[in-house]
C-alpha cells in the first residue's frame, strides 16, 4: 500500500527485474535445444572457422572409473600431491588490471581474501571481478552493457543468451578465430584440453567468439529415487516400454501417503512436465529435425501430440504430484529428498547433488522408446557458460587467453589444484587418509572469487562429500546414455526471430500446459501450434535453413 | 523580480494576504517580486525534493522516448529507429492486452473492497484496547508479515492450501476428496486479496494509528460529557477524524489502479492459467520483457501512468464535492 | 504518554465486547504467529528435518544453529550490516528534511504551489527506465558509491502527500497566532508543526528506514565493490547458494539446507525493525494535538 521505495520504484525494479526472474528458470528447456553459436542474418559471414582442435591431456592421476569424450570420468579421492604435474610454462604474464563480470551462486567474498592475491601472483596480474548474484544476472548485464565501460572478461550464460547477442558480441567483443581456430588452439593446451563440443556453442556467426567452461553433453533426463522404488517395488526402476512406465508410476503413487511417481516443475514462465524425457520417448527431436533437406520442429509432428496425451493421461490418473504447476525446481528437489515424488526431470548434477541426506539415493531413468526401441537423450550446449574477450589490440587478447588458459587447468595439474583447494593450511588441509578438506577460510574465499566461472577444466565427476555409489552411478548412466545422444540441427545458428518472439512460444506453452490440466481442449493445442507456426515459426524455420545452407 | 520590494526585515512584515482559513483566495494581484520574497523560505524548503526528483526522475524519464522507437540495445537511444505509436497499437490491438487489464482492474476492485478497509477496522481495533501493552503486543505482530517476501508467503499458502498441501492430504486419507483452493481460476483473484490481507494489512495499520493519534482528545472528552455514547463518538469524530487520510489513500490507490503486484502473481500464474491470472505487469514481462523488447514494457508503463492520471484527477474531484482536500485542492 | 489506563468519560466496556475482543485478538495472532513459528523452526532445523518434512518444519525435532553460523561467520554479513545501517540513519535522516519540508511547503498557499505540487505529483505516476536511471546514477559519478544507495530514492512523493496531508489538518489558528507574533516559516516549521506532526514524522521515518533496510536491487546495479553491498543484497546470496545447483557447487562443505537459510535470512533482516518500531510507537499514542488548541 505505501511507497517505502528507495531509488528504484516497485514498477522499474519488476521491469527490470523481470528479466532476471524465472529466466534462470528457462534452463530445463532450452538445455536440449539452446542454440548455443549464432549466425545473426545481419551480417554475410563467409565460411564456418574449424573449431579448435580437441588434444586432452592424458598426464595426471588415473581415474577410478575412465571418461571419453562423452563421459566423465570418476575420481574417487583428491590428487595427492606427488601427482601433480605442471600444465603452464609460466606465469601468464598480463600486465595491469584484469576486469571482469561473472555470475555467482555464493555469497560474496571477505574483504580479506588471502586466495585471491595469491591466485593474482600466480597468474601475474591484478584481477577486479565483479561478481553478480544469478538470480539478477541479467538486468545487471543489461545495464553494464548499456553502461558503456565492458570489463575485459564477460560471461555468457549458455542457458541465458543475452538478446542480440551476436550483434554485441561482434560490436564490442574480439573475434578469437585466429587464435584458437584449428591446430591455433595448441599454444594453449589447456584450452585444447577442453572437448569440441563444448566450442560449439562458442562458433557464432561462423566465427570463434569465447572460451567455454564445459559441462557434460546430456541435456536433461529422468532423475529417480531407485532405493525408494526399491523398496516398493521390488526392483529398480527400469522401464523399457511406455506401458512399463505407465505401470512404474501406478506402482509407486500412493496419494493418502502424500507419495507421487513424478512431478514437474514452474519454470515461471512455464510449467515443465518433464517434456525432454517424455518427449524423446515418442521419438520427438531435439529441438528441430531435419527431414530430407527441411527444418521441422518438435512441437510440428504428431509425436509431440502423442507425448501430450501421454501426460495428460498421467496427470489424469494422479501419479504426477498436484502442485506441479506451482512448485519451484528446489521445492521439486526437496520432494525427491524427502520421497514425496519419486522421479523428476533434472540435469545431471542432480544425481551427485551433495545436500542430499544421508541414505538417499539418486540416478536416473535410462532412456527408452515408447514402443521398446531404442532411447533418444537430447544433447545440450555442453558447455555452463562462454567467456567473451573485449576487443582489444592482439597482444592484449594473447595476455588474455594466456590467463584463461592457466585457469582452464585440467584436474590433477599444480595450478588446477591451487585453483580447487587454494594453499594448503590456510585453504586447505589434507585429512589422514588422503582427503582435501576446505578450512573456513577455504569455503569463504575459493567459490566465492568465481575463478572459475572465466575458466575451468573440464569437469569430472568428483565429490569431497563421499558419495562413491551416485558417482559410479551417474559415471554408468553415462556411458548407457552416451550413444542416446542427439544432437540438435541448429547448434550454431541464431535466429533473430526467434529471439524476438519468447512471447508468443509462451503463449503456446501455456495452451498446451491448460490442456494437460484439463482447462483446455486439445483442438485448442492443436490450432495454437497451427497459429504460432505461421506466426512466427515458418520465420525462424526460414532463418534457420538459411544459415544451413550458407554454412554447410 | 520588481524593485518594489523593500527591504523590511520579515519580522515586521505584515502578512500580504488576509489570514484566511480555508484559503479564499485574495483579489488584490499582488506583484510577482514579493510573492517571491514572500515564499522564499518555502521555495527553499521545497528545493531539496524537487532538485531530487528532476534528477532522478524527469531526466531520466526523458528515456521513457523509447515507448515510440523500436529500441534496439547496445545502440545510443537516438539510433533506434521510430516508430510513433506502433507499439501502443500493437498492445491496443492484443486481445491478451486487454485481459490483462481487465483482470486488473477487478482484482484492484476486489482489493479496494477487501482489502482496503482491513487495515483500518483493524487500526480502529487496536485503537480501542485499552491497555498500552496489549495495543504494543497485537501491533508489533500483525505487521511482521509484511517482511516476508511473496516467494516464502505463496510457499505457506501452497503448504498448507494447495493440491498436495497439508489440508489436501489430510481430506485425501480421510476420502473426503480434494478442494483445489490455489489451482481454480474462478477463485484466484479471492485468493490474491486474502494472501494480500495476510501480508499488509497490518503494516497498513501503522498510517491509520498515526491519524488516530492525531485527533484531539478532548473532542471525544465533550462529547462523552454531552452524553454521546461509543458508537456515536465513533461515527461522529473518529471516523470523520480519519477521513482525510482515508480518502487520501484511496486516491493514491487508485493512482496505482493499474498495478496490483507481480511477484505474487507471477508464482501462481501457471496453476490458474493465465487467463485468470494474467496482469498488467505479467503481461508486459511476458511480451516485452523476455523477448528484450524495452519499448514495450516502457510503452505499458506510459498506458499506467495516463490512467493513473485520469483516475486520480476524477477521484480527486470527487473527493472535494464530498468536502475533502484531496490530494490536492484549488485553496 | 497517559498514564490513565482508561479514560474517564469513556464508560465501562460490555463484558460481551470484552470477549468479543478477546477473541479477535487471540484468532490474530494465531493466524500471524503459526506461519513465523515455521519461520523460526525451520531456521533452526537440520537438514534431515527440512527435508522430511518438506521445507516447512513446524517443531523442530533436533536444534541447530548452523543456518545463522554460516550467515554471520565470516565477517560478510558484519560488512554488510555496517553498510546498511549507514545507508539507513544518513538516508532516513536527508529523507526526512527533503520530505517534511517540502510537505510543509507545498500545504502552504504560494505562488509555486500548484505547478511544483502537480510536478511532484506527476512522478508519483511515472517511473523512469532502468538504463536511463543508471545512466544518470553514472553520469553523477556515483558509482560503487554507497551515495547511490542513498539519494536516487530518497525522497518518496507517497510519504510527502501523506506528511502534507496531515499537516493541512493542523488548525490554521496556530499558524496564525505564530505569524502574528511574527514568526518566519521556518520557524513556524520547527516551533508548531514539527512537534504537532510527531506521529506522521515517526511513521514516514518507518517507511523510510525500512525501505532502505530492506533495499537490494539497487545495489546490485549501482555497487560493483562487493564490500559495499547492503544486507539484503548480501543476504538473499546465501538462499541463492543453497538452493542452486546449475553452476555445479565448487564449494566441497555441506551447507545447511536452503530452506534453513532462506528463514535464517527472514529472521536476521527482521530484528532491528523490531526493535526500531517500539520508537515509532511512542508517538502514536493518543492525543497528540490534545490541548494544543486551548485559548
Amino acid at each position: 500500500m505505501n511507497d517505502t521505495t528507495s531509488g528504484l520504484s516497485r514498477r522499474t525494479f519488476l521491469t527490470a527485474a523481470g528479466v532476471g526472474l524465472a529466466v534462470l528458470g528457462l534452463g530445463s528447456t532450452l538445455a536440449g535445444c539452446t542454440p548455443g553459436g549464432a549466425t545473426s542474418g545481419a551480417a554475410g559471414s563467409g565460411a564456418l572457422v574449424p573449431l579448435p582442435t580437441y588434444v586432452p591431456i592424458t598426464k595426471g592421476p588415473t581415474p577410478d572409473l575412465a571418461g571419453s569424450a562423452t563421459v566423465q570420468p570418476v575420481y574417487l579421492s583428491a590428487p595427492k600431491e606427488a601427482e601433480l604435474f605442471t600444465s603452464v610454462s609460466g606465469k601468464a604474464a598480463v600486465s595491469g588490471t584484469v576486469s571482469g563480470f561473472v555470475i555467482s551462486y555464493s555469497p560474496p567474498a571477505p574483504a580479506s581474501n588471502s586466495y585471491l592475491q595469491a591466485a593474482e601472483q600466480e597468474l601475474g596480474c591484478k584481477l577486479d571481478l565483479q561478481v553478480v548474484p544469478a538470480d539478477s544476472f541479467a538486468p545487471k548485464f543489461a545495464t553494464v552493457m548499456a553502461g558503456g565501460s565492458v570489463p575485459d572478461l564477460v560471461e555468457f550464460l549458455a542457458f541465458q543468451l543475452p538478446p542480440s547477442y551476436p550483434q554485441l558480441l561482434k560490436a564490442q567483443f574480439a573475434d578469437l578465430s585466429d587464435h584458437l581456430s584449428g591446430d591455433k588452439v595448441k599454444a594453449y593446451p589447456n584450452l585444447a584440453n577442453l572437448p569440441t563440443p563444448s566450442w560449439e556453442g562458442c562458433r557464432i556467426n561462423g566465427r570463434i567468439y569465447g572460451v567455454p567452461v564445459n559441462r557434460p553433453p546430456f541435456g536433461n533426463m529422468l532423475i529417480s529415487r531407485p532405493d525408494v522404488i526399491k523398496d516398493l517395488t521390488g526392483a529398480e526402476p527400469a522401464p523399457k516400454t511406455k506401458d512399463e512406465f505407465t505401470e512404474l508410476c501406478k506402482a509407486v503413487t500412493d496419494a493418502k501417503r502424500n507419495r507421487y511417481a513424478i512431478s514437474g516443475q514452474s519454470n515461471g514462465d512455464s510449467v515443465d512436465w518433464g517434456y525432454d524425457f517424455m518427449g524423446a520417448m515418442f521419438g520427438v527431436p531435439n529441438g528441430w529435425e531435419l527431414q530430407g533437406s527441411k527444418l521441422v520442429h518438435k512441437w510440428e509432428s504428431d509425436r509431440w501430440l502423442e507425448t501430450l496425451s501421454y501426460i495428460k493421461e498421467l496427470k489424469d490418473a494422479g501419479y504426477y504430484h498436484p502442485d506441479t504447476p506451482s512448485i519451484s525446481g528446489s521445492q521439486a528437489k526437496t520432494y525427491m529428498a524427502n520421497g514425496t515424488v519419486l522421479m523428476h526431470q533434472d540435469g545431471i548434477s542432480a544425481i551427485i547433488d551433495p545436500s542430499a541426506p544421508e541414505g538417499v539415493v539418486y540416478d536416473a531413468i535410462l532412456p527408452f522408446a515408447a514402443d521398446g526401441g531404442d532411447g533418444i537423450v537430447y544433447q545440450g550446449s555442453s558447455m555452463f557458460s562462454f567467456t567473451a574477450i573485449k576487443q582489444a589490440d592482439d597482444a592484449r587478447v594473447k595476455e588474455l587467453l594466456t590467463l584463461l588458459n592457466h585457469l582452464a587447468a585440467p584436474y590433477g595439474s599444480t595450478e588446477g589444484f591451487f585453483l580447487q583447494y587454494g594453499r594448503a593450511g590456510e585453504h586447505h588441509t589434507r585429512e589422514a587418509d588422503g582427503r582435501v578438506v576446505l578450512t573456513e577460510a577455504g569455503s569463504a574465499q575459493i567459490g566465492p572469487t568465481s575463478l572459475n566461472r572465466l575458466a575451468a577444466a573440464p569437469q569430472i565427476l568428483a565429490s569431497a562429500v563421499p558419495m562413491e555409489e551416485r558417482l559410479r552411478r551417474s559415471h554408468a548412466w553415462q556411458e548407457q546414455a552416451s550413444p542416446m545422444l542427439q544432437k540438435s540441427p541448429i547448434t550454431g545458428l541464431y535466429s533473430e526471430t526467434a529471439g524476438k518472439t519468447s512471447s508468443s512460444t509462451n503463449a503456446l506453452s501455456s495452451t498446451m500446459n491448460e490442456y494437460v490440466l484439463g482447462r483446455t481442449g486439445f483442438d485448442a493445442v492443436k490450432s495454437g501450434i497451427a497459429s504460432w507456426k505461421k506466426s512466427t515459426n515458418d520465420k525462424v524455420r526460414a532463418e534457420y535453413q538459411e544459415q544451413l545452407e550458407k554454412l554447410s | 523580480m520588481s524593485a518594489t520590494t523593500t527591504d523590511r526585515p520579515e519580522t515586521i512584515r505584515p502578512p500580504i494576504a488576509p489570514a484566511g482559513s480555508g484559503g479564499r483566495p485574495t483579489k488584490r494581484k499582488v506583484p510577482f517580486g514579493m510573492q517571491f520574497r514572500r515564499d522564499s523560505p518555502l521555495l527553499i524548503m521545497v528545493t531539496p525534493a524537487v532538485v531530487l526528483l528532476l534528477l532522478f526522475v524527469y531526466i531520466p524519464l526523458l528515456g521513457n522516448v523509447i515507448a515510440f522507437m523500436d529500441y534496439q540495445p547496445y545502440i545510443p537511444i537516438p539510433d533506434s529507429p521510430w516508430v510513433g505509436f506502433a507499439n501502443f497499437s500493437a498492445l491496443f490491438g492484443d486481445p491478451a492486452f486487454w485481459n490483462a487489464v481487465s483482470n486488473t482492474l477487478q482484482i484492484t476492485f476486489i482489493q479496494l473492497v477487501l482489502f482496503f478497509p482491513v487495515p483500518i477496522a483493524l487500526a480502529i481495533f487496536i485503537h480501542s484496547l485499552t491497555w498500552p501493552w496489549l495495543r504494543s503486543i497485537v501491533q508489533s505482530v500483525l505487521y511482521l508479515p509484511h517482511f516476508l517476501s511473496w516467494v516464502i508467503v505463496v510457499g505457506f499458502f501452497q503448504q498448507s492450501l494447495g493440491s498436495g498441501g497439508v489440508l489436501n492430504t489430510w481430506l485425501r486419507q480421510l476420502d473426503l476428496g480434494t478442494v483445489s483452493v490455489m489451482s481454480d481460476p474462478a477463485t484466484f483473484k479471492l485468493l490474491l486479496s486474502s494472501q494480500v490481507i495476510w501480508k499488509d494489512a497490518g503494516w497498513g495499520t501503522i498510517i491509520f494509528l498515526a491519524a488516530l493519534a492525531a485527533i484531539d482528545d478532548s473532542l471525544y472528552e465533550a462529547a462523552a460529557i454531552d452524553g454521546a455514547g461509543a458508537w456515536s463518538r465513533f461515527w461522529h469524530i473518529t471516523l470523520p477524524g480519519i477521513r482525510p487520510i482515508i480518502v487520501l489513500l484511496l486516491i493514491l490507490r487508485l493512482g496505482e489502479a493499474l498495478s496490483v503486484g507481480f511477484e505474487q502473481i507471477i508464482l501462481q500464474r501457471n496453476a490458474v492459467g493465465p487467463g485468470a491470472a494474467e496482469v498488467l505487469d505479467t503481461y508486459v514481462y511476458y511480451h516485452g520483457v523476455i523477448d528484450g523488447n524495452w519499448s514495450t514494457g516502457i510503452a505499458a508503463g506510459l498506458i499506467k501512468g495516463l490512467v493513473g492520471l485520469v483516475l486520480i484527477l476524477v477521484a480527486n474531484k470527487a473527493a472535494h464535492m464530498l468536502g475533502e482536500q484531496g490530494v490536492y485542492s484549488k485553496s | 504518554m497517559s498514564t490513565i489506563v482508561r479514560p474517564v468519560w469513556a464508560g465501562k466496556p460490555k463484558p460481551v465486547v470484552l470477549a468479543l475482543k478477546a477473541l479477535a485478538i487471540v484468532m490474530i495472532l494465531a493466524v500471524i504467529l503459526f506461519p513465523f513459528l515455521i519461520v523460526v523452526s525451520t531456521s533452526v532445523s537440520t537438514a534431515e528435518d527440512v527435508t522430511a518434512a518438506g521445507g516447512y518444519v513446524v517443531w523442530p525435532k533436533s536444534f541447530t544453529l548452523d543456518a545463522y553460523q554460516q550467515i554471520l561467520a565470516g565477517g560478510v554479513v558484519t560488512r554488510a550490516i555496517l553498510v546498511t545501517l549507514f545507508v539507513t540513519v544518513v538516508g532516513t535522516l536527508i529523507s526526512l528534511v527533503c520530505t517534511v519540508s517540502a510537505a510543509w511547503a507545498l500545504s502552504r498557499r504560494s505562488f509555486f504551489q500548484r505547478p511544483v505540487l502537480m510536478i511532484v505529483l506527476a512522478t508519483f505516476l511515472f517511473t523512469p527506465g532502468l538504463i536511463p536511471l543508471y545512466l544518470m546514477v553514472k553520469q553523477l559519478g556515483l558509482l560503487d558509491n554507497v551515495w547511490a544507495l542513498i539519494l536516487p530514492g530518497a525522497f518518496s512523493v507517497f510519504n510527502m502527500v501523506v506528511v502534507r496531508g496531515f499537516m493541512m489538518g493542523i488548525p490554521q489558528e496556530l499558524i496564525d497566532s505564530a505569524k502574528i507574533d511574527g514568526a518566519g516559516e521556518f520557524r513556524i516549521l520547527g516551533t508548531i508543526v514539527l512537534p504537532l506532526s510527531r506521529a506522521v514524522i515517526a511513521v514516514v521515518a518507518l517507511f523510510y528506514a525500512v525501505g532502505y533496510w530492506n533495499a537490494f536491487f539497487n545495489a546490485l546495479l549501482y555497487i560493483n565493490d562487493t564490500s559495499k553491498w547492503t544486507l539484503q543484497l548480501v543476504l538473499r546470496t546465501y538462499v541463492l547458494q543453497g538452493s542452486s545447483l546449475v553452476g555445479g557447487a565448487s564449494d566441497a562443505s555441506v551447507l545447511p539446507p536452503a530452506e534453513s537459510l532462506q528463514m535464517a535470512v527472514v529472521l536476521i533482516a527482521i530484528v532491528p525493525i523490531l526493535i526500531a518500531y517500539p520508537l515509532v510507537q511512542r508517538h502514536l499514542t493518543k492525543g497528540v494535538l490534545t490541548g494544543a488548541v486551548k485559548g
